[in-house]
């Protein structure tokens, strides 16, 4: 089990991608959270950018996910037997926090000595029920 | 940045390796391996309530369960699946998962002392 967490970008404590010490990339958005190899966020990133650029309603990677696209722009995004749901404003919020995560994964493995590990205490990841009890 | 992940205890786990976690802010997690969500005590029960639901009713096509559209499962007999619908996150099952999903919840309630939340009794989304 995991023990400490590398921020690597986060939209707020609810929509963040961090590393763990294992080097599994956690991939956190409202209550669910994705738990992918570097190589599979990598895949992420790149499943949601040529879904962008070829502007179809349906994209995927074989083996690997598949991203469904409504006429609302509501978008389910599956990774094997799970799905989130994203609606059309929040996608973009996502594309860009998997973007921003996977550069700063892809800097880290050409400069593995750069990072701050000092320790925070961030809100999420300490007790703290009252914030969470609109779950 | 380094942070330290809050204490949490196993409440259910099972041999396919999906554990139930009650996590040091009181939330439940559920975890099965690639995949993981966490709700409050009460969407927890929710969710069980759901299962327990599933289970017993019979599966036709379209919704099996629900306490709302964003909370409800669904079977696809064509894909011989049941979709676990929850705020805006989706678990696809097969029928005998959904078991081994209960199995769990049944488990991690008992531990945790709670009972699955009622659902209401009237109406259909088909």
């Amino acid at each position: 089990m995991c023990q400490h967490l590398y921020m690597l970008a986060a939209c707020n404590a609810y929509r963040r991608v961090a590393q763990c010490e294992h080097g599994t990339v956690h991939f956190t958005w409202d209550i669910a959270t994705l738990h992918l190899g570097p190589e599979d966020f990598l895949t992420l990133d790149r499943l949601l950018s040529q879904w962008a650029e070829s502007g179809q309603q349906q994209f995927s990677i074989e083996g690997w996910g598949q991203l469904v696209c409504d006429s609302r722009g509501t978008a389910r995004i599956w990774a094997g037997q799970a799905g989130l749901a994203v609606v059309a404003d929040d996608l973009l919020l996502l594309r860009a926090l998997v973007r921003e995560a996977a550069a700063a994964l892809q800097h880290a493995s050409r400069h593995p000595t750069i990072g701050g590990h000092a320790v925070l205490h961030h809100p999420i990841l300490t007790i703290d029920a009252s914030a969470l009890a609109a779950n | 940045m380094r942070f330290e992940l809050a204490p949490y205890r196993v409440l259910a786990k099972n041999t396919q390796g999906w554990h139930i976690l009650h996590l040091g802010d009181d939330r439940v997690q559920f975890d099965f391996g690639p995949f993981a969500f966490a709700v409050s005590r009460a969407g927890f029960q929710l969710i069980h309530g759901l299962a327990e639901a599933a289970l017993s009713a019979p599966q036709h096509a379209g919704c099996i369960a629900h306490v709302s559209v964003e909370r409800s499962v669904w079977f696809d007999p064509q894909q011989m699946c049941l979709l676990v619908v929850f705020d805006g996150m989706v678990l696809r099952f097969r029928p005998h998962e959904l078991l081994a999903f209960t199995m769990l919840c049944r488990e991690a309630a008992g531990v945790l002392g709670v009972t699955p939340g009622s659902l209401p009794g009237a109406g259909t989304l088909n």
